[in-house]
């Protein structure tokens, strides 16, 4: 699954640190989210996109 | 840097240890029982302390695990699943190796053959082995009835 969170986290001028800390996450996982490791829950996935205030698929979209 | 929720798990996974060896040396120590002791108290008192030891190390690491984040946490399930399962498969080779006399064959007098060392071999052995494969299958089942 491909996904925007770098693009919409540099945007903001935002760190992995800061994106992790405003959604109670690990570092590292933002990391290997945003280079496609690792695909989210759906509960991180709806997070996330409220934290951006953008719908999912603006932000995940599948291969 | 490690960080805050890794730091405060890994808290908890060293309470748990420490927790543990407290308890079974704290036993020791009150009972004096020495490994030549082989009776009815020893045998109920250090199986009860054991108990209590894992009843509490589990405790603490269910805290640990709920400390971490999903992605470690998905990290510890995939480490647990493959890497415990790798390691049951790769154990029946040792299983093999020893029950048919390897140790025996390597160092001949340090390990005898007889047949009640080999029962206590496989006992030991299945225990192992026996008790996580029957929580895989009963956390399988517990998932099938609850997730329907």
């Amino acid at each position: 699954m491909k996904n925007r969170l770098k693009v919409l986290r540099a945007e903001r001028d935002w760190s992995q640190a800061d994106l992790a800390e405003r959604l109670d996450v690990s570092r590292q996982s933002i990391n290997a989210i945003e280079t496609g490791k690792y695909d989210p829950s759906l509960p991180l996935a709806f997070r996330i996109a409220r934290l951006f205030a953008m719908p999912i698929e603006t932000i995940f979209q599948d291969d | 840097m490690v960080e805050r929720r890794t730091f405060t798990a890994w808290k908890y996974i060293l309470a748990a240890w420490g927790g543990a060896a407290a308890i079974l040396f704290g036993v020791r120590k009150l009972t004096g029982f020495s490994s030549a002791d082989v009776g009815t108290d020893r045998v109920m008192i250090v199986t009860l302390a054991t108990l209590v030891a894992i009843a509490w190390t589990y405790w603490m690491a269910a805290l640990a695990f709920r400390r971490l984040d999903e992605f470690q946490q998905e990290a510890g399930k995939f480490a647990w699943y493959w890497g415990g399962s790798l390691g049951i498969a790769v154990s029946a080779v040792g299983y093999m190796f020893i029950g048919q006399g390897g140790l025996h064959w390597l160092d001949p007098a340090h390990f005898g053959l007889g047949k009640e060392l080999f029962r206590a071999f496989q006992i030991g052995y299945l225990l192992g082995i026996g008790c996580p494969m029957a929580g895989f299958i009963a956390m399988r089942l517990w998932w099938q009835a609850t997730k329907r």
